[in-house]
């Protein structure tokens, strides 16, 4: 590393090596430490570091500038490692201002103690009472030990800029550079890469900002940190969740999204629209989530299995659309990117509370797939999974994401191609004489659909109880043999699955299971408390329906199980709530009545990503019980 | 017997006082005012544009308008600009005129050089500005002896890229889609869900996720009916084969020209299997995706045959054969153009002639009475704007004929001042007969326009100095006379008149032509030419050529009122909409037995069939007596089956009130009083 | 493009009748209005050699809705009130096909008014017939938006509150309205060139047919089927032809040009006499699945380029060297 080398020569600093850290960039938004926050994790990936990012995102669209809730930006987690999730406290903070980074204090998301870098411009502000404040906070926060840094950013940036409110961030990433020894080469690299398609000027002067950024931590900065790479592994790309799910919807060769603004999902559909035209995709953005989730059955129905894509509000009303699909046996592919509920809820905040409502909304029995992805990778390979599931089982998969995947970005493999990805084409093939629409199987319920153009397959689907011709039948064993077809795919699509691999031992004291986003949070915790010499193993489930088979036995091995989620479970300390009549989680329910096993849980509604810290808490404290 | 009138009748000069034309390089006298052709703004040169514009020629004038249309001419600057705009275009023109040669934005820039050079730096800023919305380019080409293999071969060469296009447009999704049935029968197969292949179809990422094997266990359950019959795939993968393998349009223009007709038929014949087989691979294709394809109906009728016609709109789809005949060669291949343009085989005839005198001049004429020939006639000086007409005649999926003037008479006149007065003394007019057009002359037959086509001849002012140096203005027609003056191959039929001869009996052209009395019918027509030193000369016009100019003349009446005559009919015709005609066609009800016939006894029962709305309330009183017809409409099958009560009940019950029951058949039915009561309103 | 040879080819097809047409047994009321407009839909299918595999028929709940178990074609019966977003999902995943819409009263103008509004907007090439009752028949004899004011029904037993919407006016006043036309049951012949004239304009045809239901709305109509002045019959050469039979009898008619949509509103804003024809016709306004390039050729490599063109912009590499884009 020559220039770390250089760097090192001229102000003698030495870099004190650590495992890994958390780094956020806070500022009013539009100030761009979003961009600023990306951008960094984007250099500290390809500088081989393992990475994570949360979205600081403040819930109005515009808040009062320097307000204590308007924080908005980016944490970054780099270390040596695979980073799997946010983790706790951060070690490190930029912030733009003083009231933004008291936002972030106040909600507990810092290290008692650790590094702030904070722009001291308010010091001389004209306004007294902006320079009050701001040396109130300063002062209390330095009272209570954090470890203030001030930075004369507008200043500096004005040497280089006219105008420093846009900039100031890429000022800061230099900083942030110099900071974490970051390669030079790599970081100027990054910004014609940051700003896209902008002209030249642009790029210019950014790279202007981000080197004064250098120059000036060179000058300045007593400090240095160093993070060992990780092993050189292949191609990789840095992606979101809701921008994996787009790409894997493109490399799934589905044709068509139907969709309705909604957040956190919209995002996914944005990316979409921006790229899928060029293959030949089409994104349609329809009058409501009803005609949306119509839509897309329609494409289905003709032979082109869509998705539409959407977050729980929007999913509570496609419920309707879900079940006729069910009903006519439609192939049909549902996102849902989970957010805070219920009603409007938390739009732009992380929970995982609409597993039941998906597993059994809609009226009448209504079997579906629910895959929840657990990780970026995920995202993009189960656009491809649920396609060809639907397609094959002619049925709906619901696709589980969360807020916090959809903005989160991690390096994953590369993914390479394969045409055998794509969606089957159009068949009109004629079919054969006297073959029904509906010839159910008799033991696995599967059929082959017939669409528009294949001669001889005339018939009209119907959302009625129907017959194997597809003729409206109301009576009792036509219904029942409908039912019962419908019930039966998910029990040969079970039998297609394998249990998924115990995280740590096969038995042990206590079993930790898992769903969604929090997989990497959980195993990181369970690693620890392991290492720790504690019994804990987890388990983490992708398929919910059907689940697959064997998961009864591991729960068994264990002397207690629980399962960690992001939703609501009643409290068993509240004076009301007792064992029996508590309500559990979404998944501990589910484990419960499936296994008859006594199945515990441990939630969180804190509208943000499980975070290490807490869940370990947790597990010690059941741990204790079980010592007990 | 004066000379002049001997010469006249005769042809002949006696004496000493007629002097020959020849050797004098005689122009007619309206030429005298086109010395330098650059210093004029005309269709000349042209640009020679891709096959994405349209035409995919343009005159260097109109894409210079077209600039300034742009830019904006508006105050003193916008005057200033076009001014230096125009200055640029006439800069351009010398260039080529120096014998330089190249695209348009090549030239562009030596001319603007030039002047830029000359002028100051306002000149620069407006070219620049000017050059700024310069968007289309292309060789940019001057009317020389080659205008027209050079128009003609450019035009022909777009019309081949656009066909090759238009052929990739058709195949390319046929392939897809012929491709996609084949995988869609693998996935359909027992391979196609075994496990390898649903193992290929899941990111490597998930393939733990499955037991693949079980999955090809559970999905081996439906059994793997109707998987593509092996006649079917064999068949697909055959014209799937032969799709890929279309080379027709991989040769470029050139190697569809011909020096002859019969080379071109040959050609043709040639290619006519390779064409034949893709058109079959192509309509068994589209049968195919659509799912349409029946064995026992298409087998024997796609089968590979030599014999299989094309039908005229799909030999569009393939490279024109174009014959190319000079002026030489036309005359004696006749037989053979009229054994192409008969042909039915999209084989375009090029003939290019330098006498309008000539027989050659008369093929176009002659070519449009054959009906299904596009026909094009233009002097070259006309090529330009006949740009569409030539394209048009290019996608002609017939035969086509096309008649140039080239205007290359004598070295010493630019050709193309010779074409266009050939066009303008109506010897040659410029006309286009597209079969395709419509169903009648109405719509096919278009004269271009032609100056002043009111009058049998334009008449131009001419001007100039007599001997006592006094300007004298005069009105002078221009006619096939005049335009006989350039011409060295009629100089028999021209004598000139020495000044003091002028008062003798002679009298202008005109003057015998319209037969107007001003001029005594013995005297001899003249027409003014002027000399090499632009001295004023009357000349003499023989008998044979007087006689000629007035069939011209007749010709060119004829034409007109042709032409006229279309279009009144079409201001009339095109009022009625195609589809108004089809919906009368659609309209008309299909026959219902029994109750059409005007006159019918009011004993009769009957139903007003139009009327029915086919609600089945008569139909479920009494099926075998009222009946549904082909456009589930009752009427009433047969009255004897059923009783008169029942005709009652259902003109009662009829929604629409269009059953009439008439008078009861059986006199004994009971309750028949009180059912002829209950009838009275139903009758 | 179809070829000329390949013209031949289907055009000898043997000719289709009604019976190709035909399925089931239709379960309506006798005497039910929705008898001819499904005989009228079979005769354009017989009358345009339309494919039976190749047609479809999109509903949602009613009585109307029940149409395309009637028809030999594919047919999709869906829920209450998404027959056209249903359809324009058809119509976007396969251009190719012909797409026939049956909609209600209460499908269209109440529970699904939110898509009627966007589908005409979308101009997608749909035929669309509304079967206006007046009247909820399947949920036996509730107030429709377009039932009379004062209606007795079940959920309005001392008459109904509100003023009827107009259907016709509503969708002359949305943009990109491309075709409306009005019919009435108990005129076959115009109700059959009608629904013909909606199926050969490119674009989202809206046919309103005024329609009897015997059951629940008795001699609703009666006065007008007794009174043929009482319906008035647009005329116009891009209309109607009115052929003498019809012209005997409905001797009031107006001349209107389907292009004049201030004309069509004004005619919209009638009741009685009844108008039918075409109101409203305009072939310019673009149609969506064209807009969006619906149908257009995808090859595996096309999608694989595009794939690869995105993840280069967010490939890395732990060498710190850019992927190759």
């Amino acid at each position: 590393m020559t220039t770390l080398e250089a760097v090192r020569e001229r102000d003698g600093v030495r870099p004190v090596t650590i495992d890994e850290h958390i780094v956020e960039i806070v500022s009013d938004s539009g100030e761009g430490a979003q961009r600023c926050g990306q951008a960094f994790a984007q250099i500290a990936a390809r500088s081989g570091h393992g990475i994570w990012t949360v979205e600081i995102i403040p819930a109005e669209i515009q808040p009062p500038a320097r307000s204590i809730e308007g924080a908005s930006g980016n944490r970054v987690r780099l270390g040596s490692r695979p980073i799997t999730n946010g983790g706790d406290e951060a070690d490190l903070v930029v912030a733009f201002n003083e009231q933004v980074l008291l936002g972030r204090v106040r909600a507990g998301e810092l290290r008692p103690g650790c590094t702030i870098l904070l722009e001291s411009m308010w010091r001389e502000d004209r306004d007294e009472r902006i320079a009050r404040t701001y040396v109130e906070a300063h002062d209390e926060l330095v009272a209570q030990g954090y470890r203030v840094v001030e930075i004369p950013m507008e200043r500096e940036c004005r040497k280089v800029v006219s105008d420093p409110r846009r900039g100031k961030n890429m000022f800061a990433l230099g900083v942030l550079c110099a900071l974490y020894s970051f390669d030079r080469r790599l970081a100027r690299e990054q910004i014609p890469l940051t700003f896209g398609k902008k002209d030249e000027a642009v790029i210019a002067s950014n790279v202007r900002l981000l080197e004064a950024g250098f120059e000036w931590a060179d000058e300045n900065l007593g400090l240095r940190f160093r993070i060992p790479k990780m092993r050189a592994t292949g191609a990789q790309v840095v992606l979101s969740g809701n921008a994996a799910l787009a790409l894997g919807i493109l490399a799934s060769g589905m044709e068509i999204c139907a969709m309705y603004p909604i957040t956190p999902a919209t995002s996914a559909s944005h990316y979409l629209s921006e790229i899928f035209e060029r293959v030949g995709g089409i994104v349609h953005q329809a009058e409501d989530e009803i005609a949306a989730c119509a839509f897309a059955i329609g494409a289905s129905y003709a032979g082109k299995c869509a998705v539409t894509i959407t977050s729980g509000p929007g999913y509570s009303l496609k419920q309707e659309g879900i079940g006729l699909a069910v009903m006519t046996e439609i192939p049909l592919v549902v996102v849902d990117v989970q957010r805070g509920g219920p009603s409007t809820g938390l739009p732009t905040k992380a929970e995982q509370g609409d597993l039941l409502s998906v597993l059994f909304g809609t009226h009448g029995d209504a079997p579906k797939v629910v895959y929840a992805v657990s990780g970026i990778e995920d995202c993009f390979y189960a656009m491809i999974t649920a396609r060809k599931i639907a397609e094959t089982f002619n049925t709906v998969v619901v696709v589980l994401s969360d807020a916090s995947l959809a903005t989160a970005q991690q390096p994953i493999p590369r993914p390479v191609f394969s045409e055998d990805w794509l969606a089957q084409p159009v068949d009109q093939t004629p079919v054969p004489e006297g073959s029904k629409p509906y010839d159910w199987d008799a033991a696995t319920g599967l059929f082959r659909r017939s669409i528009p153009g294949q001669p001889g397959g005339m018939h009209t689907v119907t959302g009625l109880a129907h017959d194997r011709a597809s003729h409206v039948a109301y009576d009792a064993d036509s219904n029942e043999d409908g039912l019962r077809s419908r019930s039966l795919k998910l029990a040969a699509l079970q039998r297609t699955l394998r249990c998924p691999a115990v995280f740590g031992d096969e038995e042990g004291d206590l079993l930790v299971v898992g769903w969604g986003s929090t997989k990497g949070a959980i195993e990181e915790t369970v690693a620890r408390l392991r290492s720790e010499g504690h019994k804990v193993s987890a388990l983490h489930l992708h398929f919910i329906q059907p689940m697959p088979s064997g998961i009864g036995d591991i729960l068994r091995r264990f002397r207690k199980v629980i399962t960690v989620e992001s939703n609501w479970s009643d409290r068993p300390d509240d004076a009301l709530i007792d064992r029996d009549d508590r309500r559990y989680s979404a998944l501990a329910m589910l484990l419960r009545s499936r296994y008859l096993v006594d199945v515990d849980c441990w939630t969180e509604v804190r509208g943000r990503p499980l975070t290490p810290g807490s869940i370990r808490a947790a597990l010690l404290a059941t741990l204790a019980e079980l010592a007990s | 017997m004066n000379e002049a009138l001997f010469f006249h009748l005769t042809g002949r000069r006696t004496g000493s006082a007629l002097a020959p034309v020849d050797g004098l390089a005689l122009r007619p006298a309206l030429f005298a005012r086109f010395r330098d052709l650059t210093r004029l703004r005309y269709d000349f040169p042209v640009v020679l544009l891709g096959p994405d514009d349209e035409p995919p020629l343009r005159p260097l004038s109109r894409v210079v308008d077209g600039i300034l249309d742009v830019i904006g001419t508006k105050g003193p600057s916008g005057e200033r600009l076009e001014r230096n705009v125009l200055r640029l275009e006439r800069e351009i023109r010398a260039v080529l005129a120096e014998g330089e040669s190249g695209s348009l934005s090549e030239i562009w820039r030596r001319a603007a050089e030039r002047l830029v050079a000359k002028g100051d730096e306002l000149v620069a800023a407006d070219l620049a500005r000017a050059r700024k919305e310069l968007r289309t380019d292309g060789v940019l080409v001057d009317h020389d002896a080659m205008i027209t293999s050079r128009v003609i071969g450019h035009v022909r060469g777009v019309a081949h890229v656009r066909k090759a296009r238009k052929m990739r447009s058709l195949v390319e999704p046929l392939v897809v889609r012929l491709s996609e049935l084949v995988r869609a029968d693998l996935l359909r197969s027992p391979a196609g869900r075994g496990a390898e292949a649903l193992r290929a179809a899941i990111g490597p990422p998930h393939r733990e996720l499955f037991d693949l094997d079980a999955m090809e266990r559970v999905l081996a359950r439906p059994s793997a009916t109707s998987a593509m019959p092996e006649a079917r795939r064999r068949r697909i993968e055959a014209t799937l084969n032969d799709l890929r393998s279309e080379r027709l349009f991989d040769a470029d223009a050139d190697a569809f020209t011909f020096g002859s007709v019969d080379a071109a038929l040959a050609a043709f014949r040639e290619r006519q299997r390779a064409m034949s087989e893709l058109m079959r691979a192509i309509a068994t294709a589209e049968l195919e995706v659509r799912g349409s394809y029946v064995a026992v109906r298409d087998d024997a009728r796609l089968a590979p045959s030599d014999a299989r016609a094309l039908a005229p709109e799909d030999m569009s789809l393939f490279p024109d054969h174009l014959v190319r005949l000079g002026p030489s060669r036309a005359a004696s291949a006749r037989a053979q153009i009229l054994e192409a343009l008969t042909s039915g085989l999209p084989i375009k005839v090029l003939v290019e002639t330098d006498d309008v005198f000539g027989p050659d001049a008369q093929l176009a004429a002659t070519a449009m009475g054959l009906a299904d020939v596009f026909v094009v006639q233009v002097a070259s000086s006309g090529l330009a704007s006949a740009a569409a007409t030539l394209v048009r005649a290019f996608e002609f999926p017939g035969p086509a004929l096309i008649s140039v003037f080239s205007g290359a008479v004598r070295t010493d006149l630019p050709s193309y001042l010779v074409a266009a007065a050939a066009t303008e003394s109506r010897a040659f007019p410029a006309f286009s007969y597209d079969p395709s057009a419509g169903p009648d002359w109405a719509h096919r037959f278009a004269l271009a326009d032609a100056p002043q086509r009111a009058r049998t001849w334009p008449v131009h002012e001419l001007t100039y100095a007599d001997d006592a140096m006094q300007r004298v203005r005069l009105d002078v027609p221009f006619t096939l006379a005049d335009l006989a003056v350039c011409d060295p191959r009629r100089s028999d039929d021209l004598a000139i008149v020495p000044r003091e001869r002028w008062d003798g009996p002679i009298a202008p052209l005109i003057d015998r032509l319209d037969g107007s009395g001003r001029a005594a019918h013995d005297a001899t027509p003249f027409v003014l030419a002027v000399d090499a030193d632009d001295r004023l000369v009357r000349v003499l016009v023989g008998d044979r050529l007087l006689d000629a100019t007035r069939r011209s003349a007749d010709a060119w009446r004829r034409l007109l009122e042709l032409d006229d005559l279309t279009h009144d009919r079409l201001a009339v015709s095109d009022g009625a909409a195609p589809e108004a005609a089809g919906a009368v066609a659609q309209a008309e009800p299909a026959p219902a037995p029994a109750t059409e016939d005007g006159e019918r006894s009011p004993d009769e029962p009957y139903i007003e069939t139009a009327r029915c709305s086919s609600c089945n309330e008569c139909t479920l009183i009494n099926a075998r007596m009222f009946t549904y017809d082909a456009n589930k409409q009752a009427y009433i099958a047969d009255a004897s089956a059923g009783t008169y009560r029942e005709l009652v009940e259902a003109a009662e019950s009829c929604q629409v009130g269009v059953i009439h029951p008439g008078k009861p058949r059986d006199p004994n039915e009971p309750g028949l009083d009180e059912l002829i009561e209950r009838a009275q309103a139903l009758l | 493009m179809t070829l000329e040879l390949t013209r031949c080819l289907l055009a000898s097809d043997e000719p289709h009748e009604l019976s190709d047409y035909q399925t089931g047994v239709p379960r309506w009321c006798n005497g039910c209005g929705d008898n001819a407009i499904l005989a009228a839909v079979q005769r354009l299918c017989r009358d345009e050699g339309l494919a039976p595999e190749r047609t479809v028929f999109v509903s949602g709940i009613g009585c109307s809705s029940r149409l395309p178990h009637y028809m030999r074609a594919y047919g999709f019966h869906g829920t209450h009130g998404r027959a056209l977003p249903i359809a324009e999902g058809v119509k976007m995943a396969r251009p190719d096909l012909d797409v026939f819409v049956s909609t209600g009263d209460g499908d269209c103008l109440s529970i699904g008014a939110a898509h009627w509004i966007h589908a005409l907007r979308y101009n997608m090439d749909l035929t669309v017939l509304l079967h206006d009752n007046r009247i909820y028949g399947l949920t036996k004899n509730q107030a429709s938006p377009t039932s009379p004011l004062g209606t007795k029904t079940n959920t309005t037993p001392r008459g109904s509150y509100l003023a009827p919407l107009d259907p016709l006016s509503v969708s002359l006043g949305v943009a990109n309205v491309s075709f409306v036309a009005q019919a009435v049951d108990w005129i076959p012949e115009v109700l059959y060139q009608v629904i013909a004239a909606a199926y050969r304009h490119k674009g989202f045809s809206f046919v309103r047919i005024v329609q009897r239901c015997p059951e629940f709305m008795p001699g609703l109509f009666d006065p007008w089927i007794a009174d043929p002045q009482r319906t008035l019959l647009l005329r116009h050469e891009r209309g109607l032809t009115i052929g003498p039979a019809l012209a005997n009898i409905y001797r009031n008619t107006r001349e209107h040009d389907p292009s004049d949509l201030p004309a069509a509103r004004e005619i919209a804003s009638v009741e009685d006499p009844i108008p039918v024809g075409i109101l409203y016709r305009d072939e310019t306004v673009p149609r969506y699945e064209e807009l969006r390039g619906a149908g257009s050729v995808r090859t595996p490599d096309r999608i694989r380029s595009g794939l690869e063109a995105e993840l280069d912009r967010f490939a890395i590499r732990y060498d710190g060297a850019r992927e190759a884009g």
